[in-house]
């Protein structure tokens, strides 16, 4: 049983814009372990952007109100603590990728220069050691030539050679969480699998907590052990790939595998979700999917809770009083 | 119809800020004066009466009298329209100008480009001030010449912002998308590019109005702009300054005219910038 | 019967970094056909040339070199109006300041007034919106106020005014959720079947081609390595580089193919 790194209870959390309040969250939990890859799926509008940036109070506090829930990150409770405690966690117990990796790296420091002060922020070693530390980390993320990488600059970098640098940055501190935001989604699809390759393997060899999340399903398919679906910041349905992904017990998740041209006949019509997303400043009261759902029945009309629906591989939950049928 | 909803919904998030709110108020009573002006006294600004040579402020003569026996502040009034006015005009026609020559040669590119914008970059080095003087002095002095060395002066200004906007502009796909059905470089400057730079050059347009009121206003003390007997506030202040010692009336409240103005349009400029910039407006 | 055939096609960038000129041969010597009423997919990952092989063909750029045959004529400049294309980005595709009905009409405005008005007629707005699954009452909206999926359909009615003979498609669907994609690859099959429409898709998403597209091009720094049908592609790839693509691409259950 490894240690459990994040905690998220009940975690609800609205924007106040000046169209009013966006219940952006809606009490949702999250659990991961030391050398778990977790993933969190969604389409645009979900939340799982804001779930990662609210791991680490990355919101922006002016308009953020959090009503409801706790996170616990290495057993420190995130939402009581001051900024400048968990000013110290970012980057050493939480690692960050974003999607676009040239907005994490600056554009005019040598990339050597760059892993350099992160390593020497982080850590107490002289400027020999966290010289030797650079090249260490660069050939741990497989940049073959590090001594050459590490005098170049940013622009002058492959994306997805950008990507490693990030990923080499993140994990300098090796930090006991790894917080991975759409990493592959710019990346051409052979260096996505490389990348993919790659934070698995780090996660493995250092016994590292990953949140990976992303839209694409099959990424998610191919590098996590367990995964949560997320319909307007609601968790739908979690539970291990394996399960969630090839016998979904949600109807969203299931509208939304077949929705996948990946497989489907060449001469039959994609399966569609009807309906739009819903205004998330009006929550409706009862099931979110609802409105949209094929199964919907008159108990719908009532808030589902996150049920526990079949123990094969592990804990599998769903929101929905018509899942299992 | 829908400009005047969008405008009342802009003065509304403008006026939020104290500071802003009085801008507005005194832009609106100055666009008042310059409107109305004449029923505001019933003297004439160029009446000359040698009896009432400098008198000093008083119920009749609220800004008290020149030395030509001329109401003050009837001439401040009237040379309200010729100093907002005359800038308003001259703003106006250099934006117009200037964005267009802008935003084709930013849309079109290669060398009319960089010809176009090597010669503003060879305009802008010219302290405007001094580029104005010689303009103003090169034309003649008069009211109309002042204003064509104004707009000269701030063509440049435009040209460069435009231009710069429309290089971003002109990479977007709704442009490419137009180019690929064979629309005409005209039709594409004047109904894609131009439009979509109108925000930042609104804003440019505020920012200037105060810097040309003070430009005429130079202009004008240094005998370059409107000629006596016109109650121009700069020319007055030429004349005024003289008097300032024994007959403080005189230069001073043409002066704080020259000041209210100025400051009133650059609080709706920074205003305006701060509207139309979109990390402040969220 | 071949609605286009390209041949040896030739395109490189010179760039001049310090001092420097260095050449970027985007399309070597690329060569393939799309019949009348297929889908001719085009994959490759970036700076593969299949953007400016669409480029190309929509004449925003100039070829160095190849000739381009359009229903069996050579030809520089396709007829009016018988050539479009979709674009990826369904935000910057559409002017904010237009309105909808504005946007799907352009195309006609080079057109004599008399063809302009038949193809852009109030019925054939009406009738479009209608087609590609808007609501004609909302023409004179802008685009801000629809949706990213909705906003691709306008993309599409755009790109239908002038009753194009081939589509080109530059990563239709990249930019969209998986619930969206869905609909308009559904809205594109729909009307490739009712207008014998015939499209040249360019992705690098492999689910998609696979779904929608007859034949497949496969590039690779500019040049076509392997032409095939789909089945042939997806079953049976011969090129290295194909197999590599194809081994790269996560699946959901398992190998794709």
């Amino acid at each position: 049983m490894s240690k459990n790194i994040v905690s998220v209870k009940d975690l609800s959390l609205s924007f106040s814009m000046s169209s009013g309040d966006v219940q952006v969250l809606n009490h949702i939990s999250l659990e991961i372990n030391a050398g778990e890859i977790v993933g969190l799926v969604g389409e645009s509008g979900s939340g799982k952007s804001v779930t990662a940036l609210a791991l680490s109070k990355l919101l922006p506090t002016d308009i953020t109100r959090f009503t409801s829930g706790s996170i616990e990150v290495q057993g420190m409770d995130v939402l009581k603590s001051k900024e400048s405690e968990i000013a110290k966690v970012r980057g050493n117990s939480i690692g960050f990728v974003f999607q676009e990796p040239m907005t994490a790296l600056n554009p005019t420091m040598k990339i050597g220069n760059q892993l350099f002060h992160v390593i020497r922020r982080h850590s107490k070693v002289d400027k020999e050691q966290a010289r030797a530390k650079v090249q260490e980390i660069l050939n741990e993320v497989m940049i073959s030539n590090p001594e050459i990488v590490a005098e170049q600059y940013p622009f002058q970098l492959s994306g997805g050679m950008r990507q490693r640098v990030v990923i080499a940055m993140a994990m300098s501190a090796n930090p006991a969480l790894l917080i991975a935001d759409e990493p592959t989604t710019a990346l051409d699809v052979t260096v996505q699998a490389e990348i993919l390759a790659l934070i698995t393997k780090l996660a493995r060899i250092h016994n590292t907590a990953v949140l990976l999340i992303s839209h694409d399903l099959a990424v998610i398919a191919s590098t996590c052990s367990r995964v949560s679906v997320l319909y307007a910041g609601e968790v739908v349905e979690s539970g291990a790939v394996e399960v969630v992904l090839k016998d979904p017990a949600h109807p969203y998740t299931q509208a939304l595998i077949r929705s996948l041209p990946d497989i489907a006949a060449r001469d039959s019509q994609l399966e569609t979700i009807p309906g739009e997303f819903p205004d998330l400043r009006n929550r409706p009261t009862g099931c979110i999917y609802a409105p949209r759902c094929s199964k919907r029945v008159s108990a719908c009309d009532v808030q589902p809770t996150l049920e526990l629906v079949k123990s094969i591989a592990g804990i599998h939950q769903v929101a929905c009083w018509e899942s299992g049928k | 119809m829908i400009i005047f909803r969008k405008t009342s919904a802009m003065i509304g998030k403008l006026t939020r800020n104290r500071f802003n709110l009085i801008a507005v108020i005194t832009l609106a009573i100055i666009f008042v004066v310059g409107a109305i002006g004449p029923f505001l006294t019933r003297f004439s600004p160029l009446d000359t009466n040698a009896e009432k040579r400098l008198l000093s402020p008083s119920g009749t003569h609220f800004f008290g009298t020149d030395e030509l026996g001329r109401d003050i502040f009837t001439r401040i009034i009237y040379g309200t329209r010729i100093s907002v006015g005359i800038a308003l005009i001259s703003i106006l026609v250099a934006a117009l100008i200037g964005t267009f020559i802008g935003a084709f040669s930013g849309f079109v590119g290669r060398w009319l480009d960089q010809f176009i914008m090597r010669s503003t970059d060879v305009l802008l080095a010219f302290p405007t001030l001094v580029l104005a003087l010689a303009l103003a002095a090169a034309l003649g002095a008069s009211m109309v010449n002042a204003a064509i060395a104004i707009a000269i002066v701030k063509i440049p200004v435009y040209i460069r912002l435009a231009r710069n906007q429309a290089l971003s502009i002109s990479e977007r796909l709704y442009v490419k998308s137009s180019q690929t059905n064979g629309l005409k470089t005209f039709w594409i400057v004047r109904k894609h590019i131009v439009p979509n730079l109108i925000t930042p050059i609104i804003v440019q347009v505020s920012l200037d109005i105060g810097d040309a009121i003070l430009l005429i206003a130079t202009l004008g003390f240094l005998g370059l702009g409107a000629q006596a007997p016109t109650p121009e506030w700069g020319a007055m202040i030429s004349t005024g300054w003289n008097y300032l010692i024994n007959q403080w009336w005189y230069p001073t409240f043409t002066g704080a005219a020259i000041f209210i103005a100025v400051m009133a349009f650059n609080i709706l400029g920074d205003a305006m910038r701060d509207l139309f910039d979109p990390k402040v407006a969220q | 019967m071949s609605l286009l055939e390209v041949t040896n096609l030739h395109k490189t960038f010179r760039l001049k970094t310090k001092g420097k000129v260095s050449e970027n041969h985007a399309v070597s010597d690329v060569s393939f056909s799309i019949n009348q009423g297929e889908v001719f997919g085009l994959v490759g990952e970036s700076g593969s040339g299949k953007t400016t092989i669409a480029n190309i063909l929509m004449q925003l750029e100039s070829s160095d070199s190849g000739t381009i045959f359009f229903e069996g004529k050579e030809m520089n400049t396709f007829p009016y109006g018988d050539v479009q294309i979709v674009f990826q980005d369904p935000r910057s595709s559409l002017d904010p300041r237009m309105s909808i009905r504005q946007i799907i009409s352009e195309p006609t405005q080079r057109l004599i007034a008399k063809r302009r008005n038949e193809l852009a007629s109030e019925e054939r707005l009406v009738e479009i919106m209608q087609s590609v699954g808007l609501r004609p009452e909302h023409l004179d909206r802008k685009p801000h106020q629809f949706s990213g999926g909705q906003r691709q359909r306008i993309a599409i009615a755009r790109a239908l005014i002038t009753k194009p003979k081939l589509v080109v498609l530059d990563e239709p669907t990249s930019a969209l959720d998986i619930s969206v994609q869905a609909q308009v690859i559904n809205l594109l099959k729909k009307l490739q079947r009712d207008n014998g429409l015939t499209y040249l898709f360019i992705s690098h998403n492999m689910g998609v081609v696979k779904y929608l597209c007859d034949r497949v091009g496969v590039l690779n720094k500019g040049v076509l390595v392997e032409v095939g049908t789909n089945a042939e592609i997806f079953s049976a790839a011969t090129h290295e580089y194909t197999k590599k693509l194809l081994a790269s691409v996560p699946t959901m259950h398992g190998r794709l193919l």
